[in-house]
């Protein structure tokens, strides 16, 4: 793990300093790095023969890589937050790649298919919240996982960066070249991770606020921006993506104002008057879902 | 259930129709409804904040048949139960979290749904009684909920906007003004927490009606309480563009 590990923090730096996301790399001063990252893990290619991607389907949104260690025999008699993860996979909840909406599925990253079927045999009668887990190796060709996971990450880079990045990157071809190692999927899902971390999805803040009104009213959080990622006006719904400082932060903002309704954030932050209160008499609410959940 | 009603109640939550999903289940047999479909059922409500589902699951199925409901959605369910006045339903799913953890050792994610849902308790409380009831008792339930727990984690003050709005309506009366100042010095109860009274300062600080009150507040808590955590009494200070030192 020690060589591994250096290698995404390899990744990891050229994702910050550069901002490219793994794969959309073309230029010459990524290459010295990618042949460092190459020469460390020569032989941790993904062996595109065998599955090493279980998925998990689920209509809970509220699952948690712990639930999935929970169910492991090294963890039976342990306490939560002291799980280990001898398996060594890393869970993604998945979500659709333009709009972060998440898509009833849960994917397991093993190592290697040997993992993957540990995982599964030892797992096989157990239950998270008394419901029997069914999981299947994925079937979808790993290249195409792959391209779709890069859609995602890049969208999502670009959310959190700027709205203007985010709706120019929208039409950007994302180009998968070369082949894919363990770390360089890891370093993806762990960038994610960390950028879903600091991130909230809001429905419904009335189209009244704008994004300076809503700086103005949450001044209690570090928010670093916010913007309508969908709307429709006829059905008068809206998306905002909300990215913040830090990860404590977009956790609180989510516990504190999730199902608040709409009318009444109106009031409170003083931008609705009597009579606009009056004609927003529907009982939209504020739907928040911070990503990291 | 038959497999058709069950999947047409399935597929009405999972399209966002809760009220469509809540009136098929509210036909049916209580015993009959398997756990997979009310846990999907209950998430799914609370993700959308329909209280109204939430209310009717809780007292139809999973206090009678003693369901237990993960900790994390107990939250989820009621912070939406406190914007939607269901203001009883937080108390009773802290008791129900209490007591299906008993047993268990506290591990750091208990801790935290055990904050969450006395947070939600306590303001619920506040909401309740926002135009009645002394600040003296608002004070009260946050102590008794908030103060006394385990590993005194940090207390703040955005964490309570409801407590804080009803802070403001109180402090608009001269005689609940001087009671708010009163609470720096006699306490109701032992305090534990270093962040309790910081909470209580920063929320008076917040609503005073300008700097030299600001002033006289401060000076008025440093009578009595020196090096406490006093992170929010300045950011609320700098966010009222009061020049004053803490």
């Amino acid at each position: 793990m020690k060589a591994s590990s250096k290698a995404i923090k390899l990744v990891l730096d050229h994702l910050k300093s550069t901002g490219r996301v793994l794969g959309s790399v073309e230029s010459g001063n990524s290459a010295t790095i990618s042949e460092k990252t190459a020469s460390v893990n020569k032989q941790q290619q993904l062996q595109e023969k065998k599955p090493s991607v279980l998925q998990y389907r689920s209509y809970n949104p509220y699952l948690v890589k712990e639930d999935f260690l929970s169910i492991l025999p090294e963890n039976l008699y342990k306490k939560r937050g002291q799980f280990t993860n001898e398996l060594d996979f890393q869970l993604m909840k998945v979500r659709d790649p333009k709009y972060f909406q998440f898509k009833d599925q849960y994917y397991l990253f093993f190592n290697d298919y040997n993992s993957l079927t540990e995982y599964i045999k030892l797992t096989k009668h157990s239950r998270i919240n008394k419901i029997r887990v069914k999981m299947t190796p994925l079937a979808q060709p790993l290249p195409t996982l792959l391209t779709k996971l890069q859609r995602y990450s890049k969208n999502l880079y670009n959310a959190f960066r700027s709205s203007e990045q985010y709706f120019e990157g929208l039409n950007e071809k994302v180009d998968v070249s070369g082949e894919f190692t363990t770390n360089q999927l890891r370093s993806i899902l762990d960038s994610v991770e960390e950028i879903e971390n600091k991130s909230v999805l809001v429905w419904n803040i009335p189209t009244k606020l704008r994004s300076h009104d809503i700086l103005n009213y949450f001044w209690f959080y570090n928010i670093r921006s916010s913007f309508k990622i969908y709307w429709d006006d006829e059905m008068k719904r809206n998306l905002r993506f909300i990215s913040f400082e830090n990860s404590h932060d977009a956790y609180r903002f989510k516990r504190n104002y999730h199902g608040l309704l709409a009318k009444e954030l109106l009031t409170l932050s003083e931008k609705g008057d009597a009579a606009d209160y009056s004609l927003e008499m529907d009982d939209s609410k504020i739907l928040i879902e911070h990503l990291s959940e | 259930v038959t497999t058709d009603v069950r999947s047409r109640i399935l597929l009405s939550s999972l399209n966002g129709k809760m009220s469509d999903a809540l009136a098929l289940l509210r036909q049916q047999q209580q015993t009959s409804v398997d756990v997979e479909l009310l846990h999907t059922m209950l998430a799914r409500a609370a993700a959308l904040a329909h209280a109204d589902t939430i209310a009717y699951m809780w007292y139809q199925h999973v206090m009678p048949r003693r369901l237990p409901v993960e900790g994390r959605l107990l939250c989820e369910m009621a912070g939406v139960a406190l914007y939607q006045d269901r203001l009883f339903l937080p108390a009773q799913f802290l008791q129900h979290y209490q007591a299906m953890n008993r047993d268990r050792r506290t591990s750091p994610e208990d801790e935290l749904i055990e904050y969450e849902l006395r947070r939600i308790k306590v303001e619920a409380f506040a909401r309740g009684t926002m135009h009645s009831t002394a600040l003296r008792e608002k004070w009260k339930v946050f102590l008794q909920e908030m103060d006394t727990l385990p590993g005194q984690p940090p207390l703040r003050l955005r964490d309570f906007p409801q407590m804080t709005k009803a802070m403001g309506i109180a402090l608009m009366q001269q005689d609940e003004q001087a009671a708010a100042l009163a609470l720096f010095g006699r306490q109701p109860l032992v305090i534990k927490n270093e962040w309790s009274l910081p909470l209580l300062l920063a929320g008076v600080l917040w609503h005073v009606p300008g700097p030299a009150q600001a002033r006289r507040v401060l000076a008025e808590f440093r009578q009595s309480y020196r090096g406490l955590p006093l992170l929010d009494a300045e950011l609320v200070i700098k966010r009222r563009g009061f020049e004053i030192n803490t």
